[in-house]
Parts: C-alpha cells; structure tokens; sequence
C-alpha cells in the first residue's frame, strides 16, 4: 500500500499547472463530475504547447458556469457580460493585435444570447480562439434548457422534454466562416489538447466544441446522473470523423456523438496583418 | 495648415458630429466601434476616414450592443476608444456600460439625440434621453454627461470627455443632439501644444503586487493594460479590490459606495456651466445643448421688455449642479427650463430650488427647436 | 491534493492501469478522496493529471516532493 501525499502548501504549488492558476481562488467552484476543470487543464497546456508569451494571453469569458473559468487562470482575464465575450475580445484584438485572445464560454452564452456576435465574428474571421464548453444546458441558472440541448431532452424548462430543434455548433461555426473548427468531449483529453494547441496556432476565427458533463442539471434530468455516467456515456458513444461534413454532426439525445476537426482552412482575418503590426 | 493628421490645427467649417470625431482624435482616441444610426452616422463615417491615417481601428459591429462592448475591451486593450449613437442604440448599450462602470473602464459613448421613443424622428432632434443617461443601466451608480451647444463645443466636449474619462476611470457621455450634430459652424482647433490631453493613471506598483481595484486616495485605482504582464482579473460581479468575485453585501457596500463617491465627491471639478446676468435677475432660464442656443433670443427679447432675467447654461448635466441651483433659488422667483422633452432635467431643476423659487419647465415634445417666442411667454409669466 | 477531490472518480475510471481506487477517507467537504493501489504498475501516462477537474492529482516520479503519489 502506497503512503498518501502529504496535504501540504508546498503540494499545492508544485501541480505542474499550478503556477498558470489562482490557487488561491481553489477548489473552484464548479460541482464535482462537471467537466470544466479537465476543458481548464487542456487549455493552459495547450498555453503552453504553443510557447506563447503569457503576458500576451488575453482570456474572455461570458457569464454561466464556463463564464467563471477565466477568473481562474493567471492571466489577464475579462469576466464581461452575458454574450458578450465575443465582441468584447473583438475590439480587445483589434485594439492590441500582438495579444493572443482567447473566449473561454459556454454554449447558452455563445449560442443564445450572444449567439449574433458568434456568426459575425466568423464572419469577419476575427483572429481569435473560441473554446465552447457545451453541457446542453443553462448550468449556472439552474439547468434550463438551450440552444444545444437535443430534442426531447429534459430541463427544468422543459420537463416534458425540448421540443425544439438544437443548434448543431459545429456546422454554426463553419456556416459563419470560422477557419478551424473542431468538437472533442471531455473524455478526449490528449485530442482535445492536441487539438486547441492547433486552433491557437491559427490565425483567424477558431472554434473548439468541448461536450462536457453537467452531472448536477443536465445529466441528472435525463437519466446520467454522475458525471461518471455522462464521460462513460462519451466513451461509448463517441466516434472520431475527421473532416467529416460540418452539418451532418448534431447530436441527438442518446445518440452518437461525432468528433474530430471538421474544418482547418485559411481565409484573410482581422486585423490584417500589415495594419495589425503583428508577427507574420 | 497643419500635417498632423493626428491633429488637424486650424478653422474649419464643420458638422457638430464631424466635430465629434476630431475632437477624439485630438484626444488620442484611437479606436471608434459602432453602427449606423441617423442623426450620429457622420461621426462613424469621419472615423472610418480618419482613424486608420492615425494608426487607429475603425469596425462597424453588427448592433450597437457589440459596438460597446467592443469599446471596453479596446480600452482594456490599452486604446483610448469611442462609440456614438442615437437614441435606439443608446437603449442597446445600457447593460454595457453598466460593465464598463463596473469594471471601471475607460471610454466616451455620444449620443446624438433624436426624437423617440422607440424610432420616432430618426433625423429630428430632441433632449429625451438625459434621464436615460443618468439611470439607464441597472443599479445605482455614478456617471460624467456632457451637453454641447454647439460644433465648437461638441470638438471641445470630445475631448473633455476623454480626459475625464481616463482621470475618473469611467465611461464618459457627450449627450449632444440631432441639431448640434447637422448643424454646421466655424470650429477652431488650437495648436496641440494648447490642448491639455489626461494619460491613463498606471499602476505604480510591479504585476505581483498590482490590484485593479486599489484605488488611490482620490478613489480611483490605477488601470493596467492588457498584455503588459499584470495579468490581472477584471469581472462585471461584484469583486473585491483583488478583482476576484466577492459574492457579498459588505463587498458590495464598499465598491459601490466607490463607485458612486469617486465622482460625487469631486463633482465640484467636474461640473461646468456657463452664466449670464444671474445676480439680480429675479428669473433665470436653465438650459443645455441646442435649446440653451435658442433661449438666447428669448432672454434677449425679455430684457428688452424690462424684465431681469439670467441664463444658466449647462455644460455638464451629469453630475447635476444642484448645489449652485439651491443657491440661485434663494435670489430669484423662478427657474425657467426649456428642453426637448416633457420634464427631465426640470426634475432636477425643481428637486435642488428645494422650493425657494418655483421650477417652470417649457417642453417640446421633439421633432424641432423651441419657438423663441413660447419661451418668452414663459419668461413673462415667471416674471409676474 | 486531498482537499481539492470532489470525489468525481474520473481518474479511477479513466486510469489504464487501474490503480487507482476511492477510499473511504473524506476530505473536510466530504469528498472520497481517491488514492493509489500500488504505485509500481504506474507508467507516468498523466491520464490522472489531465481527465482530473479539480486539479488534485497529478505524477511525481520517485524520490520529487510528495504528490498526490508517492513511492
């Protein structure tokens, strides 16, 4: 039997992310089994996979569950208004083009309510990085139903079942022009990793769609009540398609869950490099 | 003439909203976000021009709700940064700059009012929107509004806007309308070196130990800008002077408590107006922006008739002057307020005279300037 | 980090070599804190250190300050 570690201040520190996250501000206040933490822990790796200047990391986030990440990192970090994560990034990008911006929401944030500035941020191929962490639901209110919960999927707005049609955001990202676009879920830690290393490597608008357990609203109304269940749920029902049509990936209450990088284009961005003075 | 682009010195003839951008740009505005929308859309189109000459970023956003959100993360992003609208895009904006207060966020917002609600006179002028910009975000806080009269005023007001901002670490409003915005004067710009342009307070400690909700003694913390290694946290909840969430009362008693006193309690230098004749005068018209311009004709005419009256001109409405009103309600009969609504600023008017002098609004429902001569009537009426 | 663990098991579930259990100790939220069976079948592969959300676990190899492992 192995001795446990000792609970120390000095084990605190040395966690290898421990110096990119205000540990001071820990344990987080996300509910255990939810997957923001592990979507957290891909990000700053892939911070660090891509040897960028720390000092010229710009995270936004929105309001909702998601919307709390970015008070996490040691960063310089914006906790804007709801929906408003992209527009304010935008004009943050804009205004000093040497940052490297990051939106870091969720899927009512940058679906519903801010869903207007995400198609015309991929339209104008902002260059910026959208991680959206979709758990299907309205987390932080309560559990509430929104643009991406499937058909039929119970929430505390629609006990009955949703009888809306979802928002598929793979194939919304790439209809709005977005250059790279990819879905992972929780359970594809090192993809996921891989994968936002590639989407923050790119110049223009990228999007990284992270499904994620919501154990407490979303998986407890419709019969995976751990978050346990929700990422052996993904394990089971998760196929890799690289490239496949954009479209053709919503993802149906108890259904297959497609992945994988759908889009990886180029396409001119904003700001332009020359008048952006940035880096080739 | 000058070759500055950054600062056209000089006289020109100009629109109260071309009057608009220059005056940014003189201010070191670097960055314009906004959208189309009669009567400010010139302030848009001089930018689109103007700012990419001096090294700034023009975007037109998709509704004026992103053109101010982008605004805040500019000046995060280190950039003075600007938006003009008109009334229905002003209504858009208001969650915005509830962030922008909260955050303590640099920036200038003008408003080239029109008639409303709603769409109403999309190119006809009104003041309608003064108690909107005082409380037409959501909770209490405090707020800088200018009013100009005129082009000259609305290029001087530009800046005095930006300085204002960046001395008080908020957003700034220029609450002009659709007359000073089309209408077309004679402005002057002074040499640049006769312009006196605020910096943006930074923070005089290293990143370990910065805090952006220190603030000085003045109550207003120093600002860092993003990408300068401060790495720090800034957030629309309530936070603490770390700038981490503090979900708490007493957090909340102290940072609004902040908010709201780190402009009321330098509202002496902040506030502005301009008098005429007020000692002695046993009536006196209170009035701002364009109609301040007509009530000239109407106290003109007045004096001609005998009858004593002042003019109180306000430069700043926001904070209001209502120490200065208590004082003159102890010397005259009555306030006369025109304005292009049915009682706004008169509210205020009446609330400061405290009942020393009695309050006498003359309204105009919007869609024109007053008719001189129903300001007089008034005028005639106080006087009795 | 015992006192970050919420208890969410992913790591137990996740872990390829399986040497990872829930205990029946609790940290003060109340969480079962997980720990390692025997720490020699360990191949470093991180898995723990990435699937977990809180940011409680991660490899040190042997002899480096004690982490939520220690030989």
């Amino acid at each position: 039997m192995s001795e446990l570690a000792v609970n120390s201040e000095k084990t605190r520190e040395n966690h290898p992310l421990g110096e990119y996250l205000r540990t001071d501000r820990f344990p987080h206040i996300w509910c255990s089994g939810c997957g923001l933490g592990i979507v957290l822990s891909a990000f700053i790796r892939s911070l660090l996979n891509c040897g960028l200047a720390l000092d010229k990391v710009a995270v936004v986030s929105g309001i909702g569950c998601t919307g709390r990440a970015a008070g996490y990192l040691k960063l310089d970090s914006f906790h804007t208004t709801h929906g408003r994560a992209i527009p304010f990034a935008t004009g943050l990008k804009l205004a000093n083009p040497e940052l490297e911006v990051i939106v870091f929401s969720g899927d009512g944030d940058l679906a519903a309510i801010g869903g207007n500035h995400l198609i015309h941020a991929g339209r104008r191929n902002i260059d910026m990085t959208v991680l959206c962490v979709n758990n299907f639901t309205y987390g932080m209110t309560g559990g509430q139903f929104g643009p991406t919960t499937p058909s039929a999927a119970r929430s505390t707005t629609s006990r009955a079942g949703n009888v809306e049609n979802p928002f598929n955001m793979v194939g919304l990202a790439a209809a709005s022009g977005a250059i790279y676009v990819a879905r992972w879920t929780t359970a594809q830690v090192r993809q996921l990793e891989r994968s936002t290393t590639e989407a923050l490597q790119r110049k223009g608008f990228s999007f990284v769609e992270i499904i994620s357990p919501c154990p407490t609203y979303y998986g407890r109304m419709n019969r995976q009540p751990t978050g346990l269940d929700q990422m052996r749920y993904y394990r089971a029902n998760t196929v890799v398609k690289h490239f496949a049509s954009p479209h053709e990936v919503g993802v149906a209450l108890g259904g297959q869950i497609v992945t994988g990088k759908f889009i990886d284009t180029e396409r001119p961005y904003l700001p332009h490099p020359q008048e952006g003075h940035d880096g080739a | 003439m000058t070759t500055d682009r950054a600062h056209l010195e000089g006289e020109f003839f100009m629109s109260g909203d071309e009057a608009c951008a220059e005056g940014a740009i003189s201010a070191g505005c670097r960055f314009f976000a906004g959208y189309p929308i009669t009567p400010a859309t010139e302030i848009a189109e001089r930018m689109s021009d103007r700012l990419p000459e001096v090294g700034g970023t023009y975007i037109q956003m998709e509704d004026e709700l992103a053109s101010m959100a982008a605004v805040l993360g500019a000046s995060w992003g280190g950039v003075k940064a600007m938006t003009a609208t008109s009334g229905p895009g002003f209504s858009l904006m208001m969650e915005n700059i509830g962030l922008g207060l909260m955050m303590e966020t640099p920036c200038v917002v003008a408003n080239v009012q029109r008639a409303g609600p709603s769409t109403g006179l999309p190119t006809l002028v009104a003041q309608g929107d003064m108690m909107q910009a005082r409380w037409g975000s959501h909770g209490h806080y405090s707020i800088i509004a200018l009013s100009p009269s005129s082009p000259q005023e609305v290029y001087d007001h530009a800046i005095k806007a930006f300085n204002l901002s960046e001395r008080f670490r908020l957003p700034v409003l220029v609450m002009t309308d659709g007359a000073v915005g089309h209408m077309y004067e004679k402005v002057v710009i002074q040499p640049r070196d006769k312009v006196h342009i605020v910096p943006r307070r930074k923070p005089k400690v290293p990143p370990g130990e910065y805090r952006p909700y220190e603030p000085d003694a003045d109550l207003v913390p120093p600002m860092a800008n993003s990408g300068e290694g401060y790495r720090f946290h800034v957030t629309g909840l309530t936070h603490d002077e770390r700038g981490y969430p503090a979900m708490d009362a007493e957090a909340q008693d102290k940072l609004i408590r902040r908010l709201v006193e780190k402009v009321e309690k330098y509202s002496e230098e902040i506030i502005e107006m301009e008098e005429d004749g007020i000692d002695g005068a046993g009536v006196v018209i209170c009035a701002y922006g364009i109609t301040a311009r007509v009530s000239l004709i109407a106290m003109e005419r007045a004096r001609s008739e005998g009858i004593s009256v002042g003019m109180l001109r306000l430069v700043t409405v926001w904070p209001f002057p209502q120490k200065r009103i208590a004082e003159i309600a102890r010397q005259v009969k009555a306030f006369v307020v025109p304005e292009i609504n049915y009682g706004q600023i008169s509210l205020e008017v009446e609330r400061s005279a405290g009942g020393a002098a009695k309050t006498i609004l003359v309204p105009h429902m919007g869609g024109a300037v007053h008719d001189p001569q129903v300001i007089l009537e008034a005028i005639r009426q106080a006087a009795k | 980090m015992k006192e970050w663990c919420k208890g969410c098991r992913f790591c137990v579930e996740f872990c390829p070599q399986h040497i990872l259990y829930e205990t029946d100790e609790t940290n003060s939220r109340g969480y079962h804190v997980a720990a390692m069976a025997d720490s020699s079948k360990c191949i470093g592969c991180e898995m723990c250190t990435m699937i977990c959300p809180e940011f409680a676990i991660h490899v040190v190899t042997n002899g480096e300050e004690a982490g939520q492992e220690v030989k």
